[in-house]
């Protein structure tokens, strides 16, 4: 430790200490979430690294936390004590049913049940379409998007001018100010791109807005150039 | 573009917690950027931003994902409070009728569009059921029958959609 702190700061074993990263700073000043921000950067001792695994954990404990929330039992107990389990059309349906609670019913919005198995039932069909496969799913993309992250993270921010291990924060009126103009940029984000999405599908082939085929001429219209032969003649001139 | 991209998400047409987070990679990336490029200009532009409010952010914002997806409309969800926030109720619909309710976490951008007429009919409709019914039973099968009826209607606008790229490759 006492050779690391002698050593040059550009070191990758260097770890930062208090006075190098918050030299001026008065701790008694802090609030409390600042002083634990502070003690995580001082603990790992390297901004990059506290910056990365900060925001890394950060997305795995909200993705676990989902995880624990929407646990597949409780899932299919809700499903099976609100859908008509035998009107489900699939024969992989569990046989089992379960009384379900009289709130649950009363809140629980997706009472679908269309002719579709995929749509009306998205467990027990396949492997494919049970919850599980949406849990690797998004465990397996979040850690190989996110190891990344973790390392490029903190430069990113820098480069992008944020503050990161610096104290103290802004002041929280400005958080929710903040944070509400990402609500409002991303809610318009999102419906102006999933509204383009669908209007490329509508738009971006050819004759997805002319009219319908025509239709095979009917037998009362072949009977014409029969009855008048120069409009047979006409017409086989010109086709 | 939808048949490949946000055909994922929509696998789960009845979307619970989790499905907020399952999509494809591409999706993640155009989606995300939503939520990413907003942080990136506000600090681009002003130059003064924390990253401990980009947590803040992110953390509400998978609160806002899991609330929209979970299927669970509680008497205490924000859209009771907020009577212009989205909440499950709003973004069930577009995964059930796939042609309505755009926005992520307001009502506004669908209301002004226009995007939302299926949906307000749909709602209509349920309260019209609710009063018509005589029991619980009766009103279990009726909303039963309106949400299949609303997502057949999903069903044959997605195969709508997913058909004009057949159009195109042929």
């Amino acid at each position: 430790m006492s050779l690391n702190a002698t050593s040059a700061s550009s070191s990758i074993f260097h770890k930062y200490s208090a006075q190098e990263l918050y030299a001026g700073t008065d701790f008694s000043s802090l609030n409390w979430v600042e002083r634990q921000w502070v003690n995580w950067y001082l603990l790992i001792g390297d901004p990059v690294i506290a910056t990365g695994l900060a925001s890394f954990l950060l997305h795995e404990v909200c993705m676990h936390l989902t995880f624990a929330a929407d646990s597949p039992h409780r899932h299919e107990f809700h499903r099976l004590s609100t859908l008509d389990v035998a009107s489900l059309g699939s024969s992989s349906t569990p046989s089992l049913t379960f009384a379900g609670g009289s709130f649950s019913q009363t809140t629980f919005l997706q009472l679908r049940n269309s002719g579709s198995a995929r749509r009306a039932c998205f467990f027990h069909i396949s492997p494919y379409s049970s919850p599980w496969y949406a849990i690797n799913f998004g465990s397996y993309s979040s850690r190989s998007d996110l190891s990344l992250e973790i390392w490029l993270f903190h430069p990113i921010a820098e480069g992008l001018g944020m503050s990161t291990w610096q104290v103290p924060f802004p002041s929280w009126f400005n958080i929710a100010l903040q944070v509400a103009f990402f609500f409002v940029y991303e809610d318009m984000f999102h419906f102006f791109g999933k509204r383009t999405a669908f209007l490329c599908g509508k738009w971006g082939s050819p004759g997805a807005f002319e009219s319908p085929p025509i239709p095979p001429l009917g037998p009362h219209v072949q009977a014409r150039p029969q009855n008048s032969p120069q409009v047979l003649g006409s017409l086989r001139t010109c086709c | 573009m939808y048949k490949h991209v946000h055909k994922i998400h929509h696998k789960y047409s009845a979307p619970f917690g989790l499905a907020a987070e399952y999509a494809h990679p591409a999706e993640v990336f155009i989606l995300g950027a939503g939520t990413i490029t907003g942080p990136i200009l506000y600090v681009l532009c002003t130059g003064n931003f924390h990253i401990f409010t980009m947590h803040i952010w992110i953390v509400l914002r998978l609160f806002q994902a899991i609330d929209a997806h979970s299927g669970y409309d509680f008497p205490w969800s924000l859209q009771h409070i907020l009577p212009f926030w989205a909440g499950a109720d709003h973004h069930d619909f577009h995964h059930m009728a796939f042609v309505n309710n755009f926005s992520t976490s307001f009502r506004w951008c669908d209301y002004i569009m226009g995007t939302d007429n299926k949906y307000h009919d749909y709602v209509k409709r349920v309260k019209a059921a609710k009063k018509a019914a005589k029991s619980p039973q009766e009103l279990k099968a009726l909303e039963k029958r309106l949400a299949s009826e609303a997502g057949a209607e999903g069903l044959r606008a997605e195969a709508e959609v997913e058909g004009y790229g057949k159009q195109k490759k042929q």
